[in-house]
């Protein structure tokens, strides 16, 4: 008797532990088991719904930044496995694509697949607006360390004992000192840029 | 808590509903203030954007990682070995000509075969694997059942053990994971009948994982209990996606069952 697709990868919450560590590394990980579990599933749906390999690896890159951006949320709860957020996810995506593209929709395909996964602010998640693009881009100008810790702080959403503890700081109110400097320090090299006077007008 | 701290805490929605409307009221009667709350509003949104594109970055790299690996992986399968022993050759060439020699005797069979339609239990029973999925479907862990161990005890073969088990597990908290292994557990010690509604309650779910294995196993079973032509509507369903689970194998049973 032949068994078939016997492979066991970390649990949801290894997965989990992988994404919401600071480091790079470790995200990094995160992200790349992902892929292995579900890429080829999501592959296999586009594939069979007119899409190319590179229409696949796109909406699954935007797919994982949405579920990341969901997960940092203290107020997200996961309610079904990582993976079948993703799957859903990254499906929906590829139908709101095929939708803005004007393409053919199947849409008995597309009633029956639908899941009970809320994702309806997800794609807000997907857009910039033109002044934050201008920040992020100034944001460079400061040094590494005020950029880790506003990014940890305001993106992470990581407490300022934590920071602390990443950031090697003696203690939170360090940190939240140093948090505002940093503040300041953006706040006139925004104040100062051309780009961004400009957008205001 | 001075000016700064304040717009801070109505940012990041840490005031109370009273205090917000205070506070919004305070913006609208000063405009430097709100002039301050609106730059304050762009820099979060900034930096947010700005840790949003650092993980673009890190998804890429793992892209890249993912798709790497999967090129290296296949460049092992196709890379012949650099030094390869003489022994080792001709052991390869006596290899390949048994390969052959297989595909000639597979050749006379199938031919054979061809001019003798096989039986729906001969269908059954050329066609049935069984089907263990992977991690990727494991949501079961999340109400903390043990599912590689309920797949370990599948592979032991020890099916009783397996569906007092799963038999064991409230109905709300048995996922389809649990179902196709309850279904095939029963398949495996012949009883048949059980395994069919099982398949049914998991088509029913339309979960887009398990719902192609399901009409295979069910439209499989069908054959074992020579219910032939339930068990070719359940095979035409799986044809008319070719996307699906098992699409080429039902097409090759329908063929077997002279269904074009």
């Amino acid at each position: 008797m032949k068994i078939t697709g016997i492979h066991y990868l970390p649990t949801n919450n290894e997965i989990l532990k992988l994404l919401l560590d600071p480091t790079e590394v470790s995200k990094n990980k995160g992200f790349v088991l992902l892929y292995k579990s579900q890429y080829p599933h999501v592959r296999s749906f586009v594939n069979r719904h007119g899409g190319q390999d590179a229409d696949a690896n796109d909406v699954f890159q935007e797919a994982l930044l949405v579920i990341y951006n969901k997960i940092k949320d203290e107020d997200f709860t996961l309610s079904a496995s990582i993976e079948t957020y993703l799957f859903t996810v990254a499906k929906n995506q590829w139908y709101k694509r095929f939708r803005d593209n004007k393409d053919e929709l199947k849409l008995d395909d597309e009633d029956s697949l639908v899941e009970s996964i809320d994702d309806t602010d997800f794609y807000t998640i997907l857009t910039d607006s033109e002044r934050a693009k201008t920040i992020a881009k100034l944001i460079d100008q400061l040094g590494p360390t005020c950029r880790n810790l506003l990014t940890f702080f305001y993106y992470e959403k990581m407490n300022m004992k934590e920071i602390a503890d990443t950031l090697n700081f003696k203690d939170a109110n360090s940190a939240k000192s140093k948090k505002a400097k940093c503040i300041s320090k953006l706040k006139n090299i925004v104040l100062s840029s051309a780009l961004y006077k400009s957008i205001l007008k | 808590m001075d000016i700064n701290e304040k717009i801070e805490a109505f940012l990041t929605g840490q005031l109370e509903a009273s205090e917000i409307q205070a506070f919004e009221n305070e913006i609208r009667n000063n405009p430097e203030l709100a002039k301050e709350v609106e730059l304050m509003t762009d820099l979060h949104a900034g930096i947010k954007t700005y840790g949003k594109n650092q993980t673009k970055n890190i998804i890429a790299n793992a892209a890249q990682t993912y798709h790497t690996e999967q090129i290296n992986d296949t460049t092992k399968i196709l890379e012949p070995e650099a030094e390869i022993d003489h022994s080792i050759r001709w052991g390869r060439w006596a290899l390949y000509i048994a390969i052959l020699a297989a595909i000639a005797i597979a050749s006379f069979f199938i031919m054979f075969n061809e001019t003798t339609p096989k039986t729906a239990p001969e269908l059954y029973a050329t066609y049935f694997e069984s089907y263990i999925p992977p991690s990727g479907q494991r949501s079961g862990e999340l109400i903390g059942y043990d599912l590689k161990g309920m797949a370990d005890k599948y592979r032991a073969e020890k099916y009783d053990e397996l569906i007092a088990q799963i038999k064991n597990i409230p109905a709300d908290k048995t996922t389809n994971y649990m179902r196709i292994l309850l279904a095939q557990s029963y398949m495996s010690n012949g009883n048949y009948v059980l395994a069919k509604p099982i398949f049914g309650e998991i088509i029913d779910t339309k979960d887009p994982y398990f719902t192609d294995h399901a009409k295979w196993f069910l439209a499989l079973n069908h054959l074992k209990l020579k219910e032939v032509d339930t068990a070719k509507s359940t095979l035409v369903e799986l044809t008319k996606d070719e996307g699906a689970d098992h699409y080429e194998e039902a097409k090759e049973v329908l063929g077997e069952l002279g269904e074009e």
